[in-house]
This record gives C-alpha cells, sequence and structure tokens, in this order.
C-alpha cells in the first residue's frame, strides 16, 4: 500500500526552499509568494505561506514537500506546517553574516522535530563562500551533541534535492516510521 | 536612492491611510483593530496602539492573504477579493487594496457585537477608498 511522507523544508529566507522544491516537484508546485519590500535582501519575492509540492517514488509512495517562509515573523506558520512531519530539511546560506547561528535558530524552532534524528542539513552558496567548512558545521553540530549528515548542495540542481531526500527517507527507514498509509 | 524614495512613500500612504483607519473606528466601535500591511508582513499603518500585536497581525494577515489567494488561484475562481474568519468572540476581515496588484492588504478584527454583514461592507468600502489612495500614489 502507498504510504505519504510528509517533509518540510526549511532555513533563512533566500535559502532556497522554494527553488528546493520547485527543482524537484516542477510545474505543479504550489506557491504563496509576495513581492519583498524587505530591502535587506536582495530578492523580488519571498514566501509568506507555504510552498507544496509533490515527488512520487517508484513503489508508489508520495513524498509531500512543505517549504515554510524564512523570517522569524512567521515562526506561528512553522508550528503548523510541522505537524505530521516526518523529516526536515534545513538549508543554510553560507553567504550570510552567521550560517552557524542560521542553523541553531531553527534546529530550536523545530526542537521536536531535531529530536525525532530525521535531518539533513544543505549548505547552499559554498563555492563562493567556503567558510564555515562542513567541518566547523559537525564540530558545531557535536557541540549540540547532534549527529547530522550535512551537504555542500546547489539546490537549483534536482539530483542535489534527491540525494538529500534520498538520505533523510534513509534515516526514516532507520528510526522504522512508515508514514501515513493510505489504500 | 531607491529605498529612501520607497521608504517616503510608505511614509507618505500612512499618514494618508492612518485617518481613515482611525475613521473606521469611530464610525463602528465594534471594530477593536484595523491595519494596513504589504503583501510580505509589514504594517504600513494601524489603528491601534500596540506595535507588537500590529506586527504579529501583519505577519499573519500577509500569510492568511496568500493561502487564499493560492487557493482562489488552484481552483480557478478568479481574482481574489477577501477573508473573513468568524469566532465565538468576534471576526477578521482581510482585503486586498483594489488596484494595488495584491501588494497592499486591509485588515480589520471586530468584537462578537458587530454585525458581519455591516462590518464587511464598512471594510470594503474601506478598501476601495485606500486602494484609490495607494492607486493615486502609483501614477
Amino acid at each position: 500500500m502507498a504510504e505519504e511522507h510528509k517533509i518540510i523544508f526549511t532555513g533563512t529566507m533566500g535559502a532556497g526552499k522554494t527553488t528546493a522544491i520547485s527543482a524537484v516537484a516542477g510545474k505543479s508546485m504550489l506557491r504563496t509568494e509576495a513581492v519583498n519590500t524587505d530591502s535587506s535582501v536582495a530578492k523580488a519575492t519571498t514566501t509568506v505561506g507555504f510552498d507544496y509540492g509533490e515527488i512520487q517514488l517508484p513503489n508508489g509512495d508520495v513524498l509531500r514537500l512543505y517549504g515554510t517562509p524564512g523570517q522569524r515573523r512567521f515562526a506561528f506558520l512553522w508550528r503548523i506546517i510541522a505537524r505530521g512531519a516526518l523529516g526536515i530539511v534545513i538549508l543554510v546560506d553560507n553567504s550570510r553574516p552567521d550560517p552557524l547561528a542560521d542553523l541553531s535558530l531553527y534546529l530550536d524552532s523545530f526542537d521536536d522535530l531535531v529530536k525525532t534524528g530525521v535531518v539533513v542539513i544543505g549548505v547552499g552558496r559554498s563555492e563562493t563562500h567556503p567558510e564555515p567548512s562542513l567541518d566547523a558545521y559537525y564540530q558545531f553540530l557535536e557541540s549540540r551533541q547532534l549527529m547530522l549528515p550535512v551537504f555542500q548542495v546547489d539546490v537549483r540542481e534536482p539530483e542535489h534535492v534527491l540525494m538529500m531526500l534520498d538520505v533523510l527517507l534513509s534515516m526514516l527507514e532507520l528510526t522504522g516510521d512508515e508514514g501515513v498509509t493510505h489504500g | 536612492m531607491g529605498e529612501a524614495v520607497k521608504q517616503l512613500q510608505r511614509n507618505h500612504l500612512t499618514e494618508q491611510f492612518t485617518p481613515l483607519l482611525l475613521e473606521l473606528q469611530r464610525e463602528h466601535p465594534g471594530v477593536i483593530a484595523a491595519q494596513v500591511c504589504t503583501s510580505d508582513g509589514f504594517v504600513v499603518a494601524q489603528a491601534q496602539s500596540d506595535e507588537e500585536a500590529g506586527r504579529r497581525l501583519a505577519a499573519m494577515v500577509s500569510s492568511m492573504h496568500a493561502l487564499g489567494e493560492a487557493m482562489v488561484t488552484d481552483l480557478q475562481l478568479g481574482t481574489y477579493s477577501h477573508l473573513s474568519v468568524e469566532a465565538s468572540l468576534g471576526k477578521c476581515m482581510l482585503f486586498a487594496l483594489p488596484g494595488t496588484g495584491g501588494q497592499l492588504l486591509l485588515a480589520a478584527i471586530a468584537d462578537g457585537g458587530m454585525l458581519w454583514g455591516q462590518f464587511l461592507t464598512a471594510c470594503r468600502s474601506l478598501s476601495e477608498a485606500l486602494g484609490k489612495i495607494a492607486s493615486s500614489g502609483r501614477s
């Protein structure tokens, strides 16, 4: 019987959440974007509701991908979107002033999900901003007693996004969570 | 330079919108709060003293508006107009200001005593007036 797995993409504004879901879910994706009036971020639009896309796996299972808004003022939505999720992809923008602090915010905000251990971290723009290095990320996570996979990714590339989802699904299998079953 | 102009335009809108929002409250004592915010959740003008509550409301209004608009688009129901939320102790009305391309939103909250139809009519009229001001500022 087919199963559905709810997966969340989160991270700062501009980290690539909408792009990542779009890269794998294609045109059927639902977006809730508004014109960005925040001059501190050079971005034309920003997600203010949530993004939604689906991927059908070869075995018939469906991954339901939800992208959160990035800004802290939308934290009320983070909690709503997180309900029923089985795993989370945290995207970090390495070109921002303090990427580790950004990561910390999302680890704290999605604490319940992080405790399940089904978390993958994707670091973007590391080709132009190599620091913090992957080692620095692992040290940071270790300081928080977390052992989570960290990848350097370009979320415009579908294979990078699929690779993170693949790892996430493997982690789900290890935890024995079987998602929501539909006839 | 561009940002300074934008800020001046927003300040101008704040000055023009605020009296109309206050007038809504004067004419309808059941209206607890009213604000205009951007579609990405920033307060432009408001008729309430609690600034933090105003910022929280703006974030929620932008999300609700975006979800309503996405639903209307997905279901091919035409152009999004407004969204209403009714609860046991009050009601909220969210309007996209006409002529702003959905970039400016009106949100108003009323207590349980205010009649829904009266509230809807008052908010619709106000949104049209605010939309005209916003549109004239763009031309």
